[in-house]
C-alpha cells in the first residue's frame, strides 16, 4: 500500500506519570492537521514524539507510507518548530539556515541555496544579523527557511504564534496556510488557540490528558462537540443545563429553563439530562416576531441584558428564558434596539442546537 | 530587552552604602598586594630575579597548572554535561563530592593524596610497578595535587554552561539532520564556550595558587609557593618578599590575559560555526 503525507496509528507513550495513549492521524500532502487542546494535555509530547524524541510503547509513525517509529530524529526527514522558533543565538541569519546543510562538502550549491531561501523568504537585507536583531515575525520566517533548507518530509509546529503579537500572529496563519499549500508538506499544528485552530486546520484533534478525545472536520469540532469538555474548550458562547422533553422523528424537544427549545438530533443515548450547545453566529435576532413563530420553531422572545463591542459586531447576551447569546453585524445592528432592556425575538433554527451528555462535573 | 535600573533619589543612596561597604572587601583583596609591592627595593628583586632557581619554580607551577586545568576540563566536563543533562538517583551525593575538595584543608589533601599516590600508596604502587609513574616528589605528584584542589572549580563552571543551552536547540539540530555527537559539538559547546572558559581560568588560577597539598605529596620539584615558603625559612622574609613580587605579576599578568584575551572570552572560535 502507498501511503502519501503522515500517518500515526495507535501511538502509545509512557513518559513517568504521564502517557499519551491510542493517537491516530492522517495528514495529507499540503494539509494542517492542528492538535487543540488545554495546557498538560500532551500536545507537545505528542509532537516531541512523532520528531523521535520520545520511546513509543506501541502503534507506528509513517511518512509517505515508510516506518519511521524507530528511526532517530536526524533521519525522519520531519521538522519541528518550537514556540520561540529556537533559533541559534550564535549564529547569523545566514548560518542558521545553513546549519543543517553543512555535512562536510559545502560548496557552490551549498551556497546557492541559501541565497535562494534568504531570497524566498525575504530575509536577504538580514542575512547578518542575529537572532536576539531580529522580530518575532522575522524570527519565524528564519525557522520556517532553516527547516527548509533540509527539505523536510513533515512540518511539526509547537504553538509558534503564541510569542507573537496579534497583528503578526494573523499574518503568520494566512502566511503558514499559504506556505503549506504551496510545499505540499503535511503539517501538525499545536495550539491551545482555538480560534488559531479554525484559520488553520483542515483536520482538528482534540487532545484532553494524552487521549485524543475528538477528531474530524473544523465544522464537527467546533459546531458539533461531542462533549462538555471539548463544547467548553472551542468556546461554544451558550453552554445551558436542559432536560429531554419530548423525542419526535424530526426534533427532540427540550426544557431549557423557562423556555423549550427543539434540536434537529441528540445524541445523548438513554439519559434526559442534557447540555445544550449554541454558537452565537447562528442565533437571528428580530425586532418584531417571525410570521411562523409557533411551538417548535424555536423563536424565543428575549430581552437585551447587555451588547458587548467586539469591533466588526457587537457580541449580545439575551435573557431568553435562559441566557443566550447571539452576534450582531454593525451594519445590521442599526435595526436592532440593543439597549439593556429592549425586547427582541430570537430565532435559533434546530438544527444548530447541539446537545451533549451532561458530565458530573 | 535589558533593563537597565535607573537610580532614583533613595536607591542612589542604598547604592552609596553598598559601595562604601563593598569597597572594605576591595582594599582588604588591594591593599596587601599592593603593600607587598611598595615595600620592595627594586635592587632586591632583582637580585632575587637572577636567581635561576626562582625561575625553574616558577615555570614548573604554571606548567603543573596548565596541566591541571586541562585535565579538570578533560575529566570534568563530561561529569559537568551529565550532571547538568539528566536526573539521576544519587545526583546530590556526586554534586557533594565535586563540591568536597573546597571543604578538606589543603594539607589534609595532601596527606589524604599521600595515602593513595604516596610510596607506598594504594594507587602510587601499581602505577609505579605498571607505568614507573612516580607521583611522590615528581611533576605528576604537582598535577594530582593541584588537580584535587582545583577541579570543582571547572566542573561546576561548566555544569552551569551546560545548563545555560536551551535543549529545545539541541533538539532543533536533530530534526535538521545533525547526528548526536555533532549537536555536542557544534551547538552545544559553542553555546556553552564562554563557561568553559571561565571554568579552566578558575581551575588555572586555583591550581597555580595552591601550596598546602602540593607540599606535603611533592616538595620537589619546588613550585613557586614552595620556593618561596623555603626561601622565607632560610632567609627571612625579604627574599621571600621579593620573589613573591616577581610570581605575583606573573600570575596576574596570565590572570588577565585568560580573562580580557578577546579570542577566549566573548568570540566563541569559528571552526564551531
Amino acid at each position: 500500500m502507498t501511503q502519501t503525507g503522515l500517518r500515526v496509528e495507535g501511538l502509545r507513550v509512557q513518559l513517568g506519570e504521564f502517557a499519551l495513549s491510542d493517537i491516530g492521524l492522517d495528514v495529507a500532502p499540503g494539509q494542517c492537521c492542528v492538535v487543540l487542546g488545554p495546557n498538560g494535555a500532551g500536545k507537545s509530547v505528542l509532537l516531541e514524539t512523532l520528531a523521535g524524541f520520545y520511546p513509543v510503547r506501541s502503534g507506528r509513525v509513517l511518512v509517505h507510507g515508510q516506518d519511521v517509529t524507530r528511526t532517530a530524529p536526524e533521519r525522519r526527514g520531519i521538522a519541528l518548530l518550537f514556540q520561540d522558533f529556537a533559533l541559534f543565538p550564535n549564529l547569523s541569519v545566514a548560518d542558521n539556515i545553513r546549519f543543517g546543510l553543512r555535512h562536510g562538502r559545502g560548496g557552490v550549491r551549498e551556497a546557492a541555496r541559501v541565497e535562494d531561501l534568504l531570497r524566498r523568504f525575504g530575509l536577504s537585507a538580514l542575512r547578518d544579523r542575529r537572532p536576539n536583531q531580529l522580530s518575532g515575525g522575522e524570527k519565524q520566517k528564519v525557522a520556517l527557511a532553516r527547516a527548509m533548507a533540509v527539505e523536510p518530509q513533515v512540518f511539526l509546529f509547537d504553538e509558534p504564534a503564541s510569542a507573537l503579537d496579534a497583528r503578526t500572529r494573523a499574518g503568520l496563519q494566512e502566511a503558514l496556510k499559504h506556505f503549506l499549500h504551496e510545499t505540499g508538506v503535511p503539517a501538525v499544528y499545536v495550539t491551545h488557540d482555538h480560534a488559531e485552530a479554525r484559520a488553520l486546520a483542515d483536520h482538528v484533534l482534540v487532545l484532553s490528558q494524552g487521549k485524543g478525545v475528538q477528531a474530524g472536520r473544523p465544522a464537527d469540532i467546533f459546531d458539533r462537540p461531542v462533549n462538555a469538555f471539548v463544547a467548553g474548550f472551542v468556546a461554544i458562547d451558550t453552554m445551558v443545563p436542559a432536560r429531554l422533553v419530548e423525542r419526535n422523528r424530526d426534533h427532540v424537544l427540550f426544557a431549557v429553563g423557562g423556555a423549550r427549545l427543539s434540536a434537529a438530533s441528540a445524541d445523548i443515548g438513554r439519559d434526559r439530562d442534557a447540555l445544550l450547545c449554541i454558537r452565537a453566529e447562528y442565533v437571528q435576532l428580530a425586532g418584531h416576531a417571525p410570521a411562523d413563530s409557533g411551538a417548535g420553531s424555536n423563536v424565543l422572545p428575549a430581552t437585551v441584558m447587555d451588547a458587548i463591542d467586539r469591533g466588526p459586531y457587537f457580541r449580545v447576551d439575551l435573557d431568553a428564558g435562559f441566557c443566550l447569546s447571539a452576534y450582531v453585524m454593525k451594519h445590521s445592528a442599526g435595526e436592532l434596539d440593543l439597549t439593556p432592556g429592549a425586547r427582541l425575538w430570537a430565532h435559533v433554527p434546530p438544527e444548530r442546537v447541539h446537545a451533549v451528555a451532561r458530565e458530573p462535573v | 530587552m535589558v533593563h537597565e535600573r535607573v537610580a532614583t533619589p533613595r536607591t542612589g543612596l542604598i547604592r552609596l552604602a553598598f559601595w562604601l561597604v563593598g569597597g572594605v572587601l576591595l582594599a582588604s583583596t588591594v591593599l596587601p598586594l599592593l603593600g607587598l609591592v611598595t615595600f620592595q627595593s627594586p635592587a632586591h628583586v632583582a637580585e632575587v630575579g637572577a636567581m635561576p632557581e626562582v625561575w625553574s619554580a616558577i615555570a614548573v607551577s604554571v606548567a603543573g597548572a596548565l596541566v591541571a586545568a586541562a585535565c579538570a576540563a578533560v575529566f570534568g566536563f563530561p561529569l559537568a554535561y551529565v550532571l547538568a543533562h539528566s536526573q539521576f538517583r544519587g545526583k546530590r551525593v556526586v554534586e557533594a563530592i565535586v563540591d568536597l575538595p573546597l571543604a578538606v584543608p589543603h594539607t589534609v589533601a595532601g596527606i589524604a593524596l599521600l595515602f593513595v599516590y604516596g610510596r607506598h600508596g594504594i594507587l602510587g604502587v601499581p602505577l609505579a610497578n605498571v607505568f614507573g609513574l612516580h607521583f611522590w616528589g615528581t611533576f605528576a605528584g604537582i598535577v594530582v595535587a593541584m588537580l584535587f584542589v582545583s577541579a570543582p572549580y571547572a566542573v561546576n563552571a561548566a555544569r552551569i554552561g551546560f545548563s545555560g543551552v536551551d535543549p529545545r536547540l539541541e533538539k532543533v539540530a536533530r530534526t535538521l539532520g545533525v547526528g548526536p555527537w555533532a549537536v555536542l559539538v557544534r551547538v552545544t559547546l559553542p553555546l556553552a564556550w564562554p563557561s568553559l572558559l571561565t571554568g579552566v581560568t578558575l581551575t588555572f588560577a586555583r591550581a597555580i595558587s595552591e601550596f598546602g597539598a602540593v607540599v606535603i605529596l611533592a616538595y620537589y620539584p619546588m613550585t613557586a609557593p614552595v620556593r618561596i615558603y623555603a626561601l622565607f625559612l632560610r632567609f627571612g622574609v625579604n627574599q621571600a618578599a621579593a620573589m613573591s613580587v616577581i610570581v605575583l605579576a606573573i600570575v596576574l599578568a596570565l590572570f588577565l590575559i585568560f580573562r580580557y584575551l578577546p579570542v577566549w572570552r566573548g568570540s566563541r572560535p569559528e571552526l564551531l560555526r
